[in-house]
């Protein structure tokens, strides 16, 4: 073939009358013949569609449930008591603890699925493994307990899983402190050691002393990074906000030596390098009266939603003094609005004054709590922005009285207070209690969209050789429900803790102590440290 | 010729002082014999005797019939002797004398001729005269003219070189105007018509046997100077020569078909000629000088000239007993030293003079031919400026609106930062690297697998030797798309038509194309490179066929016609289309360019053969389109075998997978896709009107393809356009229905993703703006034919849609990109942190693991060899392996052997087992990344707490890239690397022995002995091309559940190991082959015409 002349008229655009009819028939026949092709194929591929992306389960695979270790919080200790090592010493003259503190520990196992043998349970001081435990409960049925009269420090409670799950175990201390700068009663669940911990409650005005302790109960050192806030805002701690803490070893920072002057604050703790409990332990004193003692354990983290649970408050006036209030903050950068209800026995009851309250970003807000009748209450806050929150009981002779009626606080009747956490809903699990304590299981239903019908769960109160007494309970959702414990343990005085078994999601519980007292009542609220989920396997994308 | 006859009849025979035989040698009767048998008769002075020499086989015509057709001459004494079959005229003048024995006397001269030459009628007389002055002369050469009319001079004698290379001291045939009259010594002259003393002729023994027709002369001459005689050429002597021989006897055929003969020739003289120290240089050269010259012979586009090139010093060097009997032969003679001949020689400076002047003359004919007037001239000049000017401003809107839009990356990429997202994974490989990943078969990405290497990374080779990374290369194709798209479509376009506003509207749609703007913002590299070449494989293919339009100036009253009064009828515009002519070394483009397409977008692959097939049934000439498909072939060839070996179990899903990082799309329905979206408009929660805006604004294009159809002018071209979309659209629909790979997408979690439509919405593309261009070529001229009215009004408001609508495209792709949907993502925050880095890289070769969880706890692992995933650790065969099954399957193979281990060890590190550290350990990961939570998930921090409290996991570093730890070796019980020996037959539970050192998966080190048989067990999958080798002996596999190891003795010694898959060495070559010999094809050597 040769070449194609490099300069041609193209036949195709000579004169049409010239063009040959086949030519014609042929264009017209492949013209056609191409568009039908491509309509076909468009109309076929249009008719066939396309797949879409299909999500593909990964892979799962079986993994041993981790061993659960809680640690629980020493006794009470002034703030001005010398640290182990430390070489302050003050003069006896003033003492101002007049009498000693009591102290008490309970530890419960129970079997996660209530059938089989709950996981052996052994508490050991802070520090190395392998020391003779303080206590090791070893269960040959579905639940099992013990209790330690005297709580030395900081104890760590560990448990091998059950089978293929984490155990349910749980712990809980209480100190009773009758007379003195640290008059109340303490009580704290054993808390999961972890790498962030909100703690809200306390503060560092002038009287007030808020004792951060920090707990490393593993094998590697932890360095925690510590954020407050106050009632202003953020706040800059005085040096370095970074703690190092020893591997088994308990570092305490008084918050008020870094962060003086804040009314209220709230804690957040993130530790690296390990996991670490961290409480605050929270006393406040008015001159020379002591206006109560309790530890702030760690609540939720920052949420849209807060259920604050076991919230017991005498009665009051809406202005009346030392009402219990309710600790809210907004740790992000914005500003929003919450909404408070509350749930009583009956249902919803309205807070006089405020129901919903503006939040500034990063500033902590108190709201009393006043004018509500006395009984037990499930708080629920729902904010546009994600917060964390926190409840202050308080009891006394002249809490919720007007203020005329009060006088100087100062020189009035002492107080006692009480920190109660949010915590997460649908907590189902165990609780220990202290031994030789009274008070009240409050459980709260409350509403989730999507959930109906009454809420259902049982109660078992445990004993040292396994449960004394079952308990089933029907809530209504919206309302609260409270069980005496002295009315659950009947004849058994020697009950070691409490196990809620519901597959509600709407459950929130805690329980609230009291001590009747002349000069005062006493009060501390115990929240179910929630057990690790059971995670017998895991999802993973190995690539 | 009349006057020649009577010459004899007049002329008065002078008495000779010398004897002169007349040789005339011919191969039977030919069209020359009688002629120059005529002309031999007419001499002005006769030899004494004449021997027609008949070296043709028998049947080829006896010539005795002719010799009693001439003349009665009887001074010729007409002789004829039959030499049947003699190889050369050397051995037919031998044969012929040894017959004739004494009848031709010794001391007498030889005056040999050639069939084809007839000597003008005193040639004799002239040599004569010459040769009776000059009693040293031995050789008298004549002055070749040609034969044809117009005569011109062929040669005036020869020399050579100092290397041997032949020189006539002409370009090409000059006309004879006495110009070379003034030579008399030279080093040799041509046989034809020359006059050879005969005793010199018998001492030298003739010509050289080895030598055929060519270089014989040239040969005899120098051994007739080395004997001490005298070579003269001359002038005056005229012999006009045909040359048969040179062009093999059949003039159409032209010198080409020779070529080989003459290079034998040359190199058979060199071998004889040179000193004999120098012999084996001499052949050593020859043989690398073949590959150098054949490959010449590519970029000079004579491809039928290469294997001459090549085969050539083989033939001669396997006659050695030539060259030793040529070499005998002139030693025997030679009596002066070769240095005698250099004077005779032709110094470099007139060999580059010459080669100078050659190139000049070529040049300004080709003006000459092109441009015949200065008025075209200025024409064409006035073209070109405008074309320039256009083109300039198209290429600034496009780079305009990569700034405005991927600014940000941009400059981001210029200050260091990496560019990664969407399809994008990393590239911090340079060349070396590079080079080594594509001449392997292994992907190493994770635990390792077997498999061909991604053609897309040989694509990215040129790129990254030019800009140094693969990152740079990628980042350059990706953020410089709209330029180099419209780039591409700006000098494809001009292969329909020369209008620059057409060329610049076709530019605007390229570069606007929903596909490569979805491509580039979803980082899908492939797709984009696709949509890049696509342009130049339609150019190349184009000016391939020869119908690749080139600017043309009408002369004449073209312009006048149209101001005239409205001609009656139809208007006979006489429109003139010149296109360019076929080129080869466009057809080896085009194939360069389409294995770039294949590379970057599989599917186009088959689609493109089929448009190929389509084209070569209409197109002439069609058998160089086989270059058109060759490379991409061959680049997918062992991705191809992979296919077919692994086809019932889906490997051949390997040809659909697009390359890089597998991500989701969900492709739009097919008739969207014909409208140019490869997934819907309005997929991304854009209102419906917009979306409508969107489909209207691409699919605008179809109105004018639609036209074309029905348009009188370029009515095929517009037919194959269709078809061409049609199968570009099947392209795209066969994609969006074919699952082939596993994506992960956040959180975390893994999708089945089909192929992305993109490749073949950008054919189909291609095809509908072919045809949408043949056809608006002519309209114009079709509108312009008829009165104002709604034909004018129509192609107006047509031409503002079709320019409004990729506009509409091209904006609000821009506005989403800068609203941030932009996958594309540059950093300049390592991925790994430095102390990873240094443990990546250091001996024990180890991989880093980088975790990620998400609220529900699922947790993703990748293992990295180097600063994050990198494009060279990918492969499609690797991508599309977990797919299996018929096409609609959408089931996941469940992990191998080695998948297992690494999901179990990844969940047990995550869970917080006690065993974690240890079952990193035997997957060769050194070290544990977590990258920062910019959310500050309460699992990610809980996952740093595991890790923490993790035994045999230290924390090393919190940077910006994350927390690492260590997997501690734990004072030497557990041993962290890529290559480790253990006790024999342990596997890979046995006790460790120790690391190996390694560096990229090789193991290039000295081995201690130790005192019992060992195991080398490599943290990596096992593969037949795993080979080891012990001071070079090599080491048997040894099989455990799926790592690579080696049973290893007792002794020490050098250890090597490394992946040499079987057949590979043979790809490479024939890869590289195909690929070099396109390359060197596609250079355009040749000065482009003036009107480009």
């Amino acid at each position: 073939m040769s070449p194609r002349p490099r300069t041609a008229t193209d036949p195709e655009r000579a004169d049409p009358a010239r063009r040959r009819p086949l030519a014609v028939v042929g264009a017209v026949v492949t013209g056609l013949g191409v568009l039908a092709l491509t309509v076909a194929i468009a109309v076929a591929g249009t008719w066939r569609g396309s797949v879409a992306p299909q999500e593909i389960a990964l892979v799962t695979v079986d993994v041993p449930a981790a061993a659960t270790e809680l640690v629980c919080p020493g006794p009470v200790r002034l703030p001005t008591e010398p640290e182990s090592g430390s070489d302050a010493a003050y003069d006896p003259a003033f003492d101002p603890t007049p009498v000693a503190s009591s102290s008490g520990l309970g530890l419960v196992t129970v079997s996660p699925d209530g059938s089989s043998t709950a996981a052996a349970t052994r508490l050991d001081p802070l520090g190395p493994n392998g020391v003779e435990p303080l206590i090791a409960v070893v269960p040959d049925g579905a639940a099992a307990g013990g209790s330690l009269p005297d709580v030395p420090g900081g104890l760590v409670l560990r448990a091998e899983p059950a089978g293929q799950v984490p155990a349910w175990v749980a712990g809980a201390t209480t100190a009773l402190t009758t007379d003195g700068d640290l008059r109340g009663l303490v009580a704290a669940s054993c808390s999961r050691a972890s790498t962030e911990s909100w703690l809200v409650g306390a503060g560092t005005s002038l009287g007030s002393s808020a004792r951060l302790v920090l707990d490393n109960p593993g094998r590697t050192a932890a360095t925690v990074s510590v954020d407050l806030w106050g009632p202003s805002g953020p706040v800059e701690l005085a040096g370095a906000p970074q703690y190092l803490v020893p591997a088994g070893e308990e570092r305490v920072v008084l918050l008020e030596g870094v962060a003086a002057e804040q009314e209220r604050v709230v804690v957040h703790v993130v530790a690296s390098g390990g996991l670490v409990g961290a409480y605050l332990q929270d006393s406040a004193l008015r001159g020379l009266v002591p206006a109560g003692t309790d530890d702030v354990v760690p609540g939720a983290a920052p949420a849209l939603r807060q259920v604050v649970p076991g919230l017991s408050v005498t009665g009051s006036t809406v202005d009346g003094a030392d009402v219990a209030l309710l600790r809210l903050l907004a740790p992000g950068t914005q500003a929003g609005t919450a909404t408070i209800s509350l749930l009583g026995p009956e249902g919803s009851v309205e807070l006089p004054g405020a129901t919903e309250v503006d939040l500034e970003a990063g500033a902590v807000l108190d709201v009393p709590l006043g004018g509500l009748p006395a009984g037990h209450y499930t708080l629920v806050v729902d904010a546009d922005v994600e917060v964390v929150a926190g409840a202050l009981l308080t009891r006394g002779l002249g809490v919720g009285l007007p203020p005329d009626a009060v006088g100087d606080p100062q020189d009035g009747p002492p107080l006692d207070r009480a920190w109660a956490p949010s915590v997460a809903l649908g907590a189902a699990g165990p609780l220990a209690l202290p031994p030789g304590v009274d008070g009240e299981v409050v459980i709260g239903a409350v509403p989730v969209p999507g959930v109906t019908g009454v809420a259902q769960a049982t109660l078992e109160l445990v004993g040292p050789d396994g449960v004394l007494g079952v308990t089933s309970l029907r809530i209504a959702p919206g309302t609260t429900s409270v069980q005496p414990l002295a009315e659950l343990t009947g004849a058994a005085s020697d009950a070691v803790g409490l196990v809620l078994r519901s597959a509600d999601p709407r459950l929130a519980w805690a329980v609230v102590l009291t001590d009747e007292r002349q000069d005062g009542d006493l009060v501390a609220v115990l929240s179910p440290v929630a057990p690790a989920p059971g995670q017998p396997s895991i999802a993973v994308r190995a690539r | 010729m009349t006057q020649a006859r009577e010459v004899p009849a007049t002329s008065v025979p002078r008495p000779h002082a010398v004897q002169v035989t007349a040789v005339l040698v011919t191969r039977g009767v030919t069209d020359y014999l009688d002629p120059t048998l005529t002309a031999l008769a007419a001499q002005t002075t006769l030899p004494q005797r004449t021997v027609l020499v008949d070296a043709g086989a028998v049947g080829t015509g006896d010539p005795t019939g002719l010799v009693g057709r001439l003349p009665d001459v009887p001074e010729l004494a007409l002789r004829v002797v039959a030499t049947p079959d003699a190889p050369t005229f050397g051995h037919a003048v031998r044969r012929a004398l040894a017959e004739l024995g004494t009848q031709v006397p010794e001391g007498g001269w030889l005056w040999l001729l050639h069939d084809d030459s007839a000597p003008a009628p005193t040639a004799l007389a002239e040599l004569l005269r010459a040769v009776e002055i000059a009693p040293s002369v031995a050789v008298a050469g004549a002055k070749q003219l040609s034969w044809s009319d117009p005569p011109r001079v062929l040669e005036v004698g020869v020399t050579t070189s100092r290397f041997g290379r032949r020189m006539t001291g002409l370009d090409e045939p000059e006309v004879d105007q006495g110009q070379h009259d003034g030579r008399e010594d030279v080093l040799g002259v041509g046989l034809a018509g020359a006059l050879v003393r005969h005793d010199v002729w018998s001492a030298l023994g003739g010509t050289d046997p080895a030598l055929g027709p060519y270089g014989d002369g040239l040969d005899l001459s120098r051994r007739a100077r080395l004997a001490g005689h005298r070579v003269v050429v001359v002038p005056r002597a005229v012999v006009r020569h045909a040359q048969a021989s040179l062009t093999g006897g059949r003039p159409a055929w032209g010198r080409r078909r020779t070529a080989m003969a003459r290079r034998e020739a040359y190199l058979h003289g060199q071998l004889a000629g040179v000193p004999l120290l120098l012999v084996p240089v001499v052949a050593a050269v020859s043989l690398v000088s073949g590959i150098g010259r054949a490959l010449l012979r590519l970029v000079t586009k004579e491809p039928d000239l290469v294997l001459p090139e090549l085969v050539a010093p083989w033939v001669v060097l396997a006659r050695p007993g030539q060259v030793r009997e040529a070499r005998r032969t002139a030693a025997a003679t030679a009596r002066v030293r070769r240095s005698a001949l250099r004077p005779l020689q032709v110094s470099w400076r007139e060999v580059f003079g010459q080669a100078q002047d050659r190139r000049l003359t070529a040049a300004a004919r080709r003006r000459s031919r092109e441009a015949p007037s200065e008025l075209e001239l200025a024409e064409l000049a006035a073209l070109r400026s405008r074309r320039r000017a256009v083109l300039a401003g198209v290429l600034l809107v496009a780079a305009g609106l990569s700034a405005v839009t991927l600014g940000p990356s941009i400059s981001a990429v210029l200050a260091g930062a990496r560019l990664s997202g969407g399809g994008l994974a990393l590239g911090d490989e340079d060349l070396g690297r590079l080079w080594a990943v594509v001449t392997t078969g292994w992907i190493p990405g994770g635990l390792g697998s077997a498999g061909p290497v991604d053609p897309l990374l040989i694509a990215l080779l040129p790129a990254t030797a030019l800009l140094g990374s693969v990152g740079a290369a990628v980042a350059a194709i990706q953020l410089g798309a709209l330029v180099l798209a419209a780039l591409g479509a700006w000098f494809a376009a001009g292969a329909a038509t020369r209008s620059v506003g057409l060329r610049a509207w076709a530019a605007l749609v390229w570069a606007g194309a929903p596909a490569l703007l979805l491509a580039t913002s979803q980082g899908r590299l492939g797709a984009v490179l696709a949509h890049l070449a696509l342009p130049w494989v339609a150019l190349g293919l184009a000016r391939a066929v020869g119908v690749a339009r080139v600017d043309v100036v009408v002369s004449g009253l073209v312009g006048a016609q149209r101001v005239g009064v409205a001609p009656q009828g139809p208007a006979p515009r006489p429109s003139v289309v010149r296109t360019a002519e076929p080129s080869l070394g466009a057809a080896a483009g085009a194939g360069l360019a389409f294995a770039l397409v294949s590379a970057g977008a599989p599917v186009l692959l088959l689609a493109g053969l089929v448009a190929l097939v389509v084209v070569a049934v209409v197109a002439r000439p069609r058998g160089r389109l086989a270059w058109v498909a060759l490379p991409a072939l061959v680049l997918h060839g062992p991705t191809i075998t992979q296919a077919a070996r692994t086809w019932a179990d889906g490997g051949w899903r390997v040809l659909l997978t697009d390359p890089g990082v597998p991500s989701a799309a969900t492709g739009a329905p097919a008739w969207q896709q014909l409208l140019g979206w490869p997934v819907s408009p309005d997929g991304s929660g854009t209102s419906w009107a917009a979306g409508v805006v969107a489909l209207a604004g691409a699919g605008v294009i179809l109105v004018p393809a639609l036209l074309a159809l029905v348009a009188r002018r370029g009515g095929r071209a517009a037919r194959i356009g269709w078809l061409v979309a049609a199968l570009g659209l099947a392209a795209a629909v066969g994609c969006g229905l074919t699952p082939t790979a596993v994506a992960d997408l956040e959180p975390v979690g893994t999708w089945l993703v089909t192929a992305w439509p993109g490749g073949g919405v950008s054919l189909a593309l291609l095809g509908l703006l072919g045809a949408a261009l043949v056809g608006a070529a002519g309209m114009r001229e079709a509108v312009a034919g008829h009165d104002f009215g709604w034909r004018q009004l129509g192609a107006a408001g047509l031409a503002v849609l079709v320019v409004l609508g990729p506009v509409v495209v091209v904006s609000g792709w821009s506005g989403a990109v800068r609203r941030g949907e932009l996958e594309l993502v540059t950093s300049d925050v390592p991925v790994v942190p430095a102390v990873g880095l240094q443990m990546q890289s250091s001996a024990d070769d180890v991989r880093v693991l980088a975790l990620e969880v998400d609220p529900s706890a699922a947790v993703r692992g990748t293992l990295l060899r180097r600063d994050g995933v990198q494009l060279t650790e990918l492969g499609r065969v690797a991508t599309a392996r977990p797919l299996g099954g018929p096409p609609d399957s959408t089931a996941v193979l469940p992990p191998d052997a080695a998948g297992e281990e690494y999901a179990t060890a990844l969940a047990r590190l995550v869970a917080g087992a006690a065993d974690g550290a240890d079952g990193l350990a035997a997957l060769g990961v050194g070290a544990v990344l977590v990258a920062p939570d910019p959310t500050g998930e309460v699992a990610s921090t809980a996952l740093v707490g595991r890790l923490d409290s993790t035994d045999g996991l230290e924390r090393m570093t919190q940077t910006e890239a994350g927390i690492i730890w260590r997997v501690a070796t734990a004072e030497g019980a557990r041993t962290v690397a890529w290559a480790r020996l253990v006790s024999a037959g342990g596997g890979a539970q046995g006790m460790d022995l120790g690391a190996v050192p390694a560096s990229d998966g090789v193991v290039d080190a000295g081995l201690a002995p130790a005192d019992l048989p060992r195991q080398l067990v490599l943290a990596e999958r096992a593969d037949p091309g795993w080979r080891a080798w012990l001071d070079g002996r090599p080491l048997r596999a040894v099989e455990t559940s799926w790592r690579q190891a080696f049973a290893v003795p007792a002794e020490g010694g050098h250890l090597t190991v490394r992946h040499v898959p079987p057949g590979r060495t043979a790809w490479a070559a024939l890869q590289g082959t195909v690929l070099l010999v396109s390359l060197l094809l596609a250079v355009p050597v040749r000065r482009r015409r003036a009107a480009r």
